[in-house]
């Protein structure tokens, strides 16, 4: 009986520290391993769902062989956002939640921007 | 008497008559003669006025006293936002001219004014605040910097569609920020429910703005109904509080005088320079091909090669400007041709604030290179200003290579703009 009650006691515990280690230690596992490859494709597949975009709406407003071919090419650019999806759904099932996605997205967003507080330093700014 | 038979009678011999007649003929057509100066200083005001300029004073918007009283509360008032955060004043500032003094606005949680807002923290909103210098005239036609707001003809084009909550372009433009995530809305479980935009969406978030003022300010909405003629058991609409703080623009932004207008109806002399510089700005330079008429725009959308700062209306550095508005590609990175009304103190200067002064925007127009410090920027800010460039060379006016001296007195000239 005390032999059974160990065994349980140490699966409690093995599957404490999984969770734990799932909740807590797969987030930042993914992040670290797959942080930077899902920034670069946000940015990718943002820049080809743009790029199809226009490429779409010239080719409404004002057809031509350039247009078409110009829409051609940017539909097989949309494949990165494949590859996107796939990054995203593999930090889903290491555990990262939207809002950590969300924040991920956000970095990305930041790093290709021209960073206002550094436009702000090295510009003077001079009031009356 | 002639001139002639009068030094007949000089006992003067004939060299010296001749002599004397030449100086007095000479001194005559010498003071009647237009000057070089006054020669420019003619053609500088029939050029103004061929490029649509108009009296200032002649335009001035009628407004009510009280509905206008009314309206600058509002300006000033917190409450007119979503979550009680932020008024329209906090990025409209008398001390900027009616700007905010920094390249990009800063909505929810900023704090403070100029730079100090900057580093407050708050959320960045895309796009450099405008003035408001001349918005309450009746020929203002585009709003905001891709003219989201534009009266076409009899109608007006905005995101309301084909009803929009009123017949004047200023106050429908008045609903739109109230309404605008980040800046003036912070969203919570009724706006997720509001998300997708639509007519009815707007109308819900707006009729719960009108009913919280009422709730927060009877007495204020009582005044606002009486103003209005509307009934007093009635709820209190969004566009009576738009119509109010219209009627305020109308009359705290009326552009009412400035030197160039003086000059150039009342017959005041400006110095030399900002003589040459008014030639530049309505000749060589080519800048009242699109900066003309009374506010100095022509209402088009035109891209300009200003850098971008911030993450841009599109994400990632990115501002499409007018595209967004008619998702046509000939709109890419368009933006309407910024009136000039007291823009030397409107700094920073384009849609993102990336010029930080009149030289620097000034010069962006022909040749925009000049700003590029390779090093510091990212292959993303290069190659979307290359992007721009090439979209600036399709629509812009060619405008020539201005020396540094010129540049400065277009400054002159435009410092003429100014409104004490």
């Amino acid at each position: 009986m005390k032999n059974k009650l160990a065994v349980l006691n140490t699966l409690a515990v093995l599957v404490i520290l999984a969770s734990a280690v799932f909740h807590f230690g797969g987030p930042a596992f993914a992040k670290m391993m797959w942080g930077e490859e899902f920034k670069s494709l946000m940015y990718e597949c943002d820049h080809a769902m743009k790029e199809h975009y226009i490429a779409k709406r010239r080719v409404e407003i004002d057809v031509s062989d350039m247009a078409l071919k110009n829409l051609d090419a940017t539909r097989l650019g949309l494949m990165v956002c494949h590859d996107y999806d796939k990054v995203n759904k593999r930090l889903e099932l290491m555990g990262m939640n939207r809002e950590q996605i969300s924040d991920l997205g956000l970095e990305a967003i930041e790093e290709r921007n021209y960073d206002l507080s550094k436009f702000v330093e090295t510009h003077e700014f001079r009031y009356k | 008497m002639t001139l002639v038979s009068l030094l007949k009678h000089m006992s003067l011999d004939t060299s010296k008559r001749t002599l004397l007649t030449i100086l007095i003929l000479s001194f005559v057509s010498a003071s009647f003669a237009e000057t070089y100066k006054e020669k420019k200083e003619r053609f500088l005001r029939t050029a103004a006025i061929s490029n649509g300029y108009s009296d200032v004073t002649l335009a001035k918007p009628s407004y009510d006293e009280l509905k206008a009283e009314l309206g600058k509360f509002l300006f000033e008032e917190k409450s007119i936002s979503y979550n009680g955060e932020i008024a329209c004043v906090d990025c409209h500032l008398n001390e900027f001219s009616g700007g905010d003094g920094i390249p990009v606005s800063i909505g929810l949680n900023g704090k403070g004014q100029g730079v100090e807002r900057i580093k407050s923290g708050g959320k960045i909103i895309p796009r450099n605040s405008l003035t408001l210098w001349g918005r309450g005239d009746n020929d203002f036609k585009a709003f905001f910097w891709d003219g989201r707001v534009e009266r076409l003809g009899n109608s007006i084009s905005s995101q309301f569609g084909e009803a929009p909550p009123s017949e004047n372009t200023l106050e429908v433009a008045v609903h739109l920020p109230v309404l605008e995530l980040g800046e003036m809305v912070r969203e919570d479980d009724f706006i997720q429910a509001q998300r997708l935009e639509s007519q009815d969406s707007a109308k819900a978030v707006l009729n719960r703005l009108a009913a919280s003022f009422e709730n927060n300010f009877p007495d204020k909405a009582k005044k606002l109904k009486a103003a209005y003629n509307i009934k007093d058991n009635g709820p209190l609409e969004f566009v009576v509080i738009a119509k109010s703080i219209a009627e305020f623009i109308k009359k705290d932004f009326a552009v009412s005088h400035h030197d160039f207008n003086d000059f150039v109806f009342n017959g005041a002399s400006i110095d030399e320079d900002e003589l040459d510089g008014g030639m530049l700005f309505y000749g060589k330079g080519k800048c009242s091909a699109c900066h003309s008429g009374r506010h100095f725009t022509d209402f088009k959308y035109h891209a300009v090669a200003v850098g971008q700062v911030a993450q841009g209306k599109n994400g990632f550095g990115v501002d499409y400007g007018r595209f967004n508005v008619t998702h046509d590609p000939k709109d890419l990175y368009k933006f309407r041709t910024p009136p000039l009304i007291d823009v030397a103190d409107t700094f920073p200067y384009g849609h993102s604030g990336s010029s930080m002064g009149l030289k620097e925007v000034i010069t962006d127009h022909f040749d925009p290179l000049k700003k590029l410090v390779t090093e510091k920027y990212s292959d993303e800010q290069r190659i979307n200003l290359n992007k721009v460039i090439k979209a600036s060379g399709r629509t812009l006016v060619d405008v020539p290579n201005l020396s540094d001296e010129e540049v400065e007195k277009l400054i002159k000239f435009l410092k003429l703009l100014t409104i004490d």
